[in-house]
């Protein structure tokens, strides 16, 4: 376990059960210093409870969670000095904005001078100069999260955890404040967990992406691992892939399925196993047959059942046997009508084997 | 609009005949005694120092009891908002009986448990041989201090529990991961964010201490009295008819401050008056520190709220000999009775007629009043509001005293009508009323009368199929709580009842009120009575409720 060596936070084997329910099983991984790492599934997954298992305010039932090489499962929340940023803030009504941002450092009995000093800078960081004497209700939502940022930083936490920050807010002003809170936390360099069902949301945000799915980590890696090598149907469906086809592998390692038969790298090497083969949408051209010379790879002849028209790209389906497929084309050779016929060379990098 | 504000009217009318012809009344008797200007009286008022010994007394007496049920009740508060422990639902469902119970009969069973011949007296002469009884409370400051908690305690915890339980958990969290200890989590975010229902809750007490009638006349005996005693002693027993009606001037004046209060501190928190499950983010009681915080709560409950009523039941069985039927059955006979000419038990028939009665009116009334408020929106709306809750300001001893002087004549007489009594008890009721419905009306979105327009529905058929079905069960909680209003009221009662119409609370007063065994044990009995006819009423709605929520009875309620 040498490679720990410069992780910060590492979680083992952890589980823990609600009134007799498993909601985590044998969750594991490490985090390093200064990375953003998303939890990612959809509701009942698991992601919130990991990460209230890792602020302390739940209890596990087994494994541990080490934090700069100190197991820290009987340490209470208060101790920690670790950050959370809540789904619907958690901002304190009583208090305005600049009481709110106070109050950790408050707890950490900071001189009045540099509270004063650290609260401004916590307004300048967020861009909420002259509002620190509002009180919560009287912001906007955007303006709450913001606060609400500002308070989970303002002690200089260890580890910051952020629950679905932008849960409440429309799709427009999460996609800037995802990209701001990105940018805040790196100038910061603070190391952050974020949980989201949103995985475009995740990709923009995180260094590290962890996929749950009920309570079981599917997946763990860089975004871009992620999105090239899904590990498997479940990880590949949340990814939002549709096209997933049903075969299997012969002695000589060739996959066949229903489009053909394909030479094609693969984990699995049990022949006669069932294997799913992901196609991702992008990357993938139309030729024009009868085609002179057969491009390597697959080609796929079908009628086009749907056309979206989607600014940079078109998205197409078209019905190919009895599969539909969808691929995101660019936008000059336009593609064929609806009920047109269209032949497509398949990226071969878009063809993966997933178990 | 229209039908609403023809609905109103209804309502109106009834406060104008029965709530300010009554109140007029009592400021011309107080400022022009024999139909002259004559404030000499009202000079005297305020020069005499006994009335400013009683304003004295009834205000630091009622800020001590307000003081001491916050200091019992809040723990108990808090262990109810945030533990899950066996028996909840029963402890729960106890505490309501002293929120309903009658003032007398909450009296009767202090006097039986605590009393100068009360069980714990018996027992502790009984075991250890004294020769006098060892407790003497009766007729002190004590007895009915204790009284105005028992009284108190579960209103307090209900307000408080609830909101505490309602208090978003999140906060809780959120101030721990910022580094605050759990009793800085408690002094700096808890207990701030439950000031407004502390403060509410608080000020509930202090009103309800503050206007005590039948507890103090009962347990503080003559040296003791609230400016609502001193109101009844001075027009029944000293026949000091102006001198009253100047009392009640300033007991209302005072009471409307306590309301504008309390109406100002509920409107910015938000805290219900009534009707709020204590449901929330509960835990069990796991460390024994826990234990035994919620042991000794639990423990605290049964002292305080079970003792006395069951000590109430008791003495209604026993005598000397020991276990016996004689009271239950002297309640049936005119002739051994020195204080009522005819069986005594025709009071819980007169209680339950009046009750029904007046149930049925300030429901109708409740209803009218409610379905207009809820429609009327803009700048009059709060000010119709206010109006309709005065009654709930006015002190009852006020009212019933403003009854039998200004409705004995023409141009109303109604001197020897049995309405008197129903009409005194609806206007108590009916505010009660309007607070259970309105919220429930309130909180029906706009969006689903219009959405039921569009689909067809008239006026009406969006409030018969609509509105109505939501605010069922508010109606029936409002129903049940006039009824128990009605059958326990007895400042008015003590005023407005004939010797031939006489109500459960006045017949046990006035046991109480004369010497010897056989006259205590049928207080005893009839109060018995009366506890049970009350919680039946609120057994029976929790019947009704558990069959409404019954899958059948929802698959029923689908059918148009």
């Amino acid at each position: 376990m040498s490679e720990h060596a410069d992780h910060i936070l590492l979680v083992k084997n952890l589980c823990n059960c609600y009134e007799g329910t498993p909601l985590l099983q044998d969750i594991g991984f490490a985090l390093q210093q200064g990375e953003i790492l998303c939890l990612l599934g959809p509701s009942g997954s698991g992601k919130t409870t990991l990460l209230r298992l890792i602020a302390g305010l739940e209890k596990e039932d087994s494994g541990s969670i080490v934090f700069r090489g100190r197991d820290i499962s009987t340490i209470p929340p208060h101790k920690r000095n670790f950050g959370m940023m809540f789904q619907e803030y958690a901002l304190f009504p009583h208090k305005n904005v600049r009481q709110n941002i106070a109050f950790g450092l408050e707890m950490q009995h900071c001189r009045p001078d540099e509270l004063l000093h650290r609260v401004d800078a916590m307004l300048d960081l967020v861009g909420l100069q002259g509002l620190g004497h509002r009180r919560i209700n009287e912001l906007s939502g955007g303006e709450r999260q913001r606060v609400a940022l500002a308070r989970s930083l303002a002690p200089e936490p260890q580890l910051l955890l952020l629950d679905e920050p932008l849960g409440s807010l429309d799709r427009t002003l999460r996609d800037r404040l995802t990209g701001e809170i990105r940018c805040i936390l790196k100038k910061l360099g603070v190391t952050a967990i974020f949980v989201t069902h949103d995985q475009a949301e995740a990709f923009s945000v995180a260094d590290k992406i962890a996929v749950l799915h009920n309570g079981v980590l599917q997946q763990f890696g860089t975004p871009e691992s992620l999105y090239r090598r899904p590990r498997n149907a479940t990880v590949a469906a949340f990814l939002g892939f549709t096209n997933l086809i049903t075969g299997s592998l012969d002695a000589a390692a060739v996959y066949h399925c229903p489009l053909g038969r394909l030479a094609l790298e693969s984990q699995t090497t049990h022949p006669g196993a069932t294997v799913t083969l992901l196609i991702r949408p992008e990357g993938s051209q139309m030729i024009t047959p009868p085609a002179v010379t057969e491009p390597p790879g697959l080609v796929l002849s079908g009628t086009v059942t749907n056309r979206l028209f989607q600014g940079g790209s078109y998205r197409v389906t078209l019905q190919c046997a009895d599969n539909f497929l969808t691929f995101d084309l660019p936008i000059d050779p336009p593609p064929p009508e609806v009920g047109m016929g269209i032949h497509l060379a398949v990226n071969p990098a878009a063809l993966i084997l997933i178990d | 609009m229209k039908t609403r504000t023809l609905l109103f009217s209804l309502p109106l009318v009834f406060l104008l005949l029965f709530y300010f012809y009554p109140l007029v009344r009592i400021v011309l008797q107080s400022f022009l005694p024999e139909g002259v200007w004559n404030p000499d009286k009202l000079e005297n008022l305020f020069s005499a120092s006994t009335y400013w010994r009683i304003l004295w007394f009834t205000t630091w007496q009622a800020a001590l009891s307000t003081v001491l049920t916050l200091l019992l009740a809040l723990p108990g508060a808090y262990v109810f908002a945030r533990y899950q422990f066996f028996g909840k639902n029963v402890f729960q469902a106890l505490l309501t009986l002293p929120f309903v119970l009658p003032t007398v009969v909450t009296a009767a069973a202090f006097r039986a448990l605590l009393g100068p011949n009360g069980l714990m007296n018996t027992w502790l002469m009984q075991g250890f041989d004294l020769a006098g009884p060892p407790i003497r409370i009766d007729q002190t400051l004590v007895f009915f201090l204790l009284a105005h908690v028992f009284y108190n305690y579960s209103l307090v915890l209900r307000i408080v529990g609830s909101y505490w339980a309602g208090l978003d958990p999140n906060l809780r969290d959120a101030a721990k991961m910022l580094g605050a200890s759990p009793r800085q989590v408690f002094r700096r975010i808890t207990l701030p964010l439950l000031m407004p229902a502390i403060g509410s809750a608080a000020l509930l007490v202090f009103i309800f201490c503050f206007t005590s009638f039948g507890v103090v006349l009962i347990l503080g005996g003559p040296g003791y009295a609230t400016i609502e005693v001193e109101i009844y002693r001075q027009a029944v027993q000293l026949f000091n008819l102006p001198m009253a009606a100047a009392l009640s001037l300033v007991q209302i004046a005072v009471n409307f401050l306590l309301m504008w209060l309390h109406a100002r501190l509920s409107r910015k928190s938000q805290v219900a008056f009534i009707g709020e499950t204590l449901a929330g983010n509960v835990e069990r009681a796991a460390t024994p520190g826990k234990k035994v915080l919620v042991g000794a709560n639990l423990l605290g409950i049964c002292l305080l709220l079970i003792a006395p009523l069951l000590a109430l039941a008791v003495s209604s069985v026993t005598w000397e000999e020991g276990f016996t039927f004689a009271y239950y059955q002297a309640l049936f006979t005119s002739e051994a009775n020195s204080v009522f000419s005819v069986e005594p038990i025709r009071a819980v028939t007169n209680s339950i007629g009046f009750a029904l009665a007046a149930m049925v009116a300030a429901v109708t009334l409740g209803l009218a009043a409610a379905t207009f408020l809820a429609a009327c929106r803009g700048r009059f709306a709060s000010l119709w509001d206010a109006v309709i809750m005065l009654p709930l300001a006015t002190s009852a001893v006020s009212l019933g005293f403003g009854y039998i002087i200004s409705l004995n004549r023409p141009p109303i007489n109604l001197r020897d009508s049995l309405a008197l009594v129903v009409i005194a008890h609806t206007l108590v009721a009916f505010p009660f009323v309007v607070r259970c419905i309105l919220p429930s009306l309130r909180q029906i979105p706009k969006s689903q009368g219009e959405a039921a327009a569009l689909l067809g529905a008239s006026p009406f058929q969006v409030f018969r199929w609509v509105e109505l079905p939501i605010i069922t069960r508010a109606i029936l909680i409002g129903a049940v709580f006039a009824f128990s209003i009605s059958m326990g009221e007895f400042g008015a009662s003590a005023f407005v009842t004939r010797p031939h119409t006489f109500t459960m609370p006045v017949a046990i007063f006035r046991f109480l009120g004369q010497p010897g065994e056989m006259n205590y044990g049928q207080a005893m009995a009839m109060s018995t009575l009366l506890m049970l006819v009350t919680c039946s009423a609120f057994w029976m709605l929790a019947q009704l409720e558990t069959w409404r929520n019954s899958p059948g009875k929802f698959l029923c309620d689908n059918k148009p």
